[in-house]
């Protein structure tokens, strides 16, 4: 008796299982006459998620067809003091590229600014406020420019992911996961909204949907530092078509202004011999 | 005998269908764990620190530079290639009218001179002093010269210029 009802039992859902392998074959009229659950439709959003990494690849193979363009950044940088008060600092910059090997970044600040020549050969660094420039031999591509001011020079722009030649593969290190967030408007442009993990890192960014896979924003926050400070960087006014004059990227002093070297030029046996 | 035999392999077949169906539903739960994952956090981990007084977070995803393996594409592999604070000198790039003296070369002023300090300020009721091309600010007999650190422009003391001095 018991029995017969545990087999009747578990017969229920095999019976039930060769059911539904069986519908398909069905004409498909009662399939479709029975329509999912009405409850997402109001979405107009039919379309397969996109897979993040297809998203940056893309952008980055539209990057890579750029031969020149202009781009306003603007960064927020959370700064943790040793009081552990977190401040916000700014900065604006607009970043000149002409491929393979020019780039100028002007720095903008109500001390009068900055600015950042790369001619090819060599970059300079010019300080109007205080009339002080300095040079240095660069690297032959924009790449090595970028890495060479960032890790010899300590002049990190903060995008220098989506400049470099391949920003997919830059991009894609170490990363631990990656989610596809949706999207969203970014400064009135709609935009895919990704999000991405390393060990160290919490990073977002979001790209132009259509034509133009532009990036319009990059956040990150670095798990490696205590409190977790936080940068973000907005992107606007991208011109895709600059009329750069032909020494848009070439330094040339102003008459009255002081050469002055990087610490990192100051050799340390000048320094041991100025201490004598 | 028979009778047992035939009892055993129909409790092995309900076995068999109760435990097929549980396995399948099973297999489908760890998969959406699976897919799910990533909201799990790789905690912080140690080597916090860093020197520098003010902390800030790195200004590129790929670390800016050469202390990240570039193009090694480590996908999947948690705690690979990990450079926690590998020669990162906070120099955050702020307006001087912002009021608080970004870098590491913020050093107090009015501490000890001494020939190599690096000061983000000069002291008051400084003169220029032009030498070789160079512009010394000679402040109370503490000469400093310029320089960059970073995209900041700061002051390193400087032992008195001798070439060109009193000319």
């Amino acid at each position: 008796m018991k029995r017969t009802h545990l087999l009747s039992m578990m017969l229920f859902p095999v019976l039930i299982l060769s059911g539904c392998a069986s519908a398909p074959t069905e004409p498909s009229a009662q399939v479709t006459a029975t329509p999912a659950p009405a409850a997402p439709v109001a979405r107009p959003e039919p379309q397969i998620k996109p897979q993040p990494r297809d998203v940056i690849k893309e952008m980055a193979a539209y990057l890579r067809t750029l031969d020149h363009f202009t781009v306003r950044v603007e960064r927020t940088t959370e700064l943790i003091l040793p009081t552990e008060q977190h401040l916000h600092a700014d900065q604006s910059m607009v970043i000149a590229i002409q491929k393979p090997n020019r780039m100028r970044v002007d720095f903008q600040n109500i001390s009068g600014g900055r600015q950042l020549f790369y001619d090819g050969q060599t970059f300079s660094l010019y300080t109007p406020e205080k009339n002080v420039y300095a040079s240095a031999a660069a690297a032959p591509t924009l790449d090595g420019t970028l890495d060479l001011l960032a890790t010899q020079y300590r002049i990190s722009l903060p995008i220098t992911d989506l400049l470099v030649a391949n920003p997919d593969s830059r991009l894609a290190q170490n990363v631990t996961s990656e989610l596809y967030v949706g999207r969203t408007l970014v400064r009135g442009v709609v935009c895919h909204h990704l999000a991405f993990q390393t060990p160290d890192l919490d990073w977002e960014l979001w790209i132009e949907e259509g034509s133009k896979p532009l990036p319009r924003r990059l956040a990150l926050t670095d798990k490696s530092v205590k409190g977790a400070p936080q940068m973000m960087a907005d992107l606007s006014d991208w011109n895709l078509a600059p009329q750069f004059s032909a020494n848009f990227f070439t330094f040339t002093p102003p008459q009255n202004a002081g050469k002055i070297k990087f610490l990192e030029q100051v050799s340390t046996a000048q320094r041991s011999k100025a201490a004598q | 005998m028979q009778n047992t035999r035939s009892m055993y392999l129909k409790r092995a077949i309900m076995l068999a269908l109760i435990a097929g169906p549980l396995l399948a539903l099973l297999s489908v739960d760890v998969e959406a764990r699976g897919g799910g994952r990533g909201g799990g956090g790789f905690g912080g981990g140690g080597g916090f620190g860093g020197g520098a007084d003010v902390r800030a977070p790195r200004a590129n995803v790929g670390g800016g530079g050469g202390d990240f393996n570039r193009g090694n594409v480590n996908r999947g592999n948690v705690n690979v290639n990990r450079d926690v604070n590998v020669n990162r000198n906070v120099n955050v790039d702020v307006d001087r009218n912002w009021g608080y003296a970004g870098g590491a070369a913020a050093v107090a002023v009015g501490t000890a001179v001494v020939v190599g300090a690096i000061v983000s300020t000069l002291p008051p009721s400084c003169s220029a002093f032009v030498s070789d091309g160079v512009t010394y600010q000679n402040c109370g007999g503490t000469y400093y010269a310029p320089r960059y650190d970073g995209p900041n422009v700061v002051y390193e003391v400087v032992a008195p210029p001798s070439s060109g001095w009193n000319q």
